[in-house]
């Protein structure tokens, strides 16, 4: 097993407001090894995007609120890093690619302008230096040609641009790439031609990618391994092949029983009844028990814990305390390992 | 584009054929379509008119502004005095033409510093907000609660009747107008995806507000400007006429309506040709203005 380069462990981030404390993250364990792909999923307002703009630290404080764990990054807690440090950072270790490539451009300069600008950030080489290292990041994302280092934003289509801030990421060789649905804004065949890039990029440079998305059958095509999130918090977390094929809590159930077949007809598309609760009033007990078929007495009224179900493939779910007896044993086991 | 053919490199085929590429940047394109603009035309004419008679003014006149002819006082329009000659006997030609210097003078620096100063504060204010923000937004609303022309009075009393400080003055009252402008325009710009992803490459502050927020949120400043300046040019005037601008015998648009009010019945001329400069040079800014604000305005696009 390769070292852990990202580890997360029960970090909380809440958002101060008038109305109250909205807590957006609430208790995210994470690690993403070196090289390797993990996925992120859950549904919108579910605290994925947050929790990657953790890591960057470019979730505005205040409102923000580091409430509690750590992210530690190669060995350094970033929730304590300072301005300076985190420009250091920032781009060279960690990168991110963003949803939405039409507007992740700033429309009044140049392409070849952008790049440079990004490269200079971290690296001290010249202007002409800077150009051909931009020419050489856009060759490798495959979309250099003639004169595209002079072309404007509008000039691109979205694939390009997506490509094009790819590059920008990868230019310096980070260790880590954050792709906050990097494809949700492209069509299908765009999308197959970012995901492969980035997969090729991972092969390539050994990048570790942490890619956000509601998209399982990315997630199916590019990750080792996934992350389910659900109201702020980890709910099931395990290898790709045994989470597709075996899972455990009723909310990834609900998230594949969801997905529309080609090859099956059914008259009515699968859908997990009610909304994410509000942040700001989550229920007591399991958060997801007011959407849970199988809820019962015990999901109302306490929190299950995340239980560990051998390989690494961990669900927060009572369904598998069966008999109850886990429920004293995981919590001595919580604290005998912290 | 038969223009951008010297900038395509030579014997290098465009890989994507039939989609020509255009170097053109966003700025170049406004800047076609103001030339498209008909009154933006004229305005721009007018004001280039101005430009132009300003710095050739000792080339043009046979008369010096403040060439004093006891002989030939309040004489018509003739062929030596082309606008007739006031109570002294000055050429009002020329006054009117070294005029045009006082008033794009005194209107470029005011106009100029209140850019600076208000778009800094502005950008302030609206990227870092907070206690930042209540400051400098406060003393804008300040500002602003007193009638401009008022304030103008109360600067220029304050520093003594000069046309230096009716500029201050002017520079001070339009402050809060370019201030709050940046500052709306920075509170959208700053949410734009492309900010974050500066953030994202590890970019400080200072270089995301100049690189980023400032060339996005400068179009309504330029248009505010164009039309500010129309209206500095319109309060040297009044501070001219009530005698807290220029001083004799700084031949100052504003001030040479109010030297002649006495002779309005018998030597019209007197007032006539300074009023027109004034008049011409405001419609000119303010036709300009319009122009560039048409262009930038992305819902006046086709």
């Amino acid at each position: 097993m390769a070292e852990a380069l990202l580890e997360i462990t029960g970090f909380k981030m809440h958002f101060q407001t008038d109305k109250g404390v909205v807590k957006a993250v609430d208790g995210v364990d994470l690690t993403v090894s070196e090289g390797e792909i993990v996925g992120l999923v859950g549904e919108s307002g579910c605290g994925k995007s947050v929790t990657s703009l953790s890591v960057m630290g470019l979730v505005p404080q205040p409102p923000g609120k580091v409430a509690g764990g750590s992210i530690r990054f190669a060995g350094k807690d970033l929730t304590r890093l300072k301005g300076r440090e985190w420009q250091k950072i920032r781009g060279n270790d960690v990168a991110m690619i963003f949803q939405e490539p039409m507007t992740s451009l700033n429309p009044v300069f140049t392409i070849g302008n952008q790049m440079v600008e990004a490269i200079r950030q971290h690296q001290k080489v010249n202007k002409k230096k800077a150009l051909s290292r931009a020419r050489e990041t856009l060759r490798e994302v495959g979309i250099f040609r003639e004169g595209i280092l002079d072309e404007y934003p509008h000039q691109l289509s979205g694939g390009m641009r997506q490509r094009v801030m790819i590059a920008m990421a990868m230019v310096c060789r980070p260790k880590l790439l954050i792709a906050d649905e990097p494809t949700t804004a492209l069509d299908v065949t765009i999308q197959a031609q970012i995901l492969d890039l980035m997969r090729r990029l991972n092969r390539e440079t050994g990048t570790a990618i942490l890619m956000i998305t509601h998209d399982l059958g990315v997630v199916a095509e590019m990750c080792q391994r996934v992350v389910v999130m659900y109201a702020g918090q980890v709910v099931e977390q395990g290898d790709v092949q045994t989470l597709f094929k075996n899972p455990c809590h009723p909310y990834t159930k609900g998230l594949l029983k969801s997905i529309p077949q080609l090859d099956k007809r059914i008259d009515r598309l699968y859908s997990i009844p009610g909304h994410v609760p509000n942040p700001r009033k989550l229920p007591t007990g399991c958060r997801f028990a007011p959407r849970c078929e199988f809820a019962s007495d015990i999901c109302r009224e306490q929190e299950p814990q995340l239980l560990e179900l051998g390989d690494g493939h961990v669900s927060r779910c009572w369904l598998e305390d069966k008999d109850g007896t886990r429920r004293g044993a995981d919590r001595d086991a919580t604290t005998n390992t912290a | 584009m038969s223009t951008n053919a010297p900038t395509m490199p030579v014997g290098e085929p465009e890989p994507t054929a039939g989609t020509e590429v255009e170097r053109e940047s966003p700025f170049r394109d406004s800047l076609r379509a103001l030339l498209r603009h008909r009154s933006a035309m004229i305005g721009g004419g007018i004001i280039l008119f101005f430009i132009i008679i300003a710095l050739i003014a000792p080339l043009l006149l046979p008369y010096g502004y403040n060439q004093i002819d006891a002989d030939a006082r309040l004489q018509a329009p003739s062929a030596d005095h082309w606008f007739g000659t006031d109570d002294f006997g000055r050429d009002i030609f020329a006054r009117v033409v070294y005029g045009a210097r006082i008033s794009l003078w005194v209107g470029f620096f005011a106009i100029t510093g209140s850019i600076v100063i208000g778009s800094l504060l502005g950008l302030v204010a609206g990227y870092y907000g907070g206690w930042r923000d209540t400051i400098i937004s406060r003393m804008f609303d300040i500002l602003l609660a007193f009638p401009s022309i008022l304030l103008a009075i109360a600067i220029v009393a304050m520093l003594g009747p000069s046309l230096q400080n009716a500029m201050y003055a002017i520079a001070i009252i339009n402050i809060p107008t370019f201030g709050r402008l940046m500052r709306s325009r920075v509170l959208s710009v700053k949410q734009e995806d492309y900010v974050l992803a500066a953030r994202a490459i590890g970019m400080k502050n200072s270089r995301i507000l100049l690189r980023h927020i400032l060339p996005n949120s400068w179009t309504p400043i330029m248009v505010q400007g164009t039309l500010g300046f129309a209206t500095a040019v319109l309060e040297a005037a009044a501070l001219g006429f009530i005698g807290l601008g220029a001083q004799p015998p700084e031949p100052e648009w504003g001030k040479m309506l109010s030297d002649s009010r006495g002779f309005i019945q018998s030597a019209p001329w007197t007032m006539l040709f300074p009023g027109l400069a004034i008049m011409f040079t405001v419609l000119g800014f303010n036709l300009l203005g319009d122009g560039l604000r048409d262009v930038f305005d992305p819902r006046m696009k086709q």
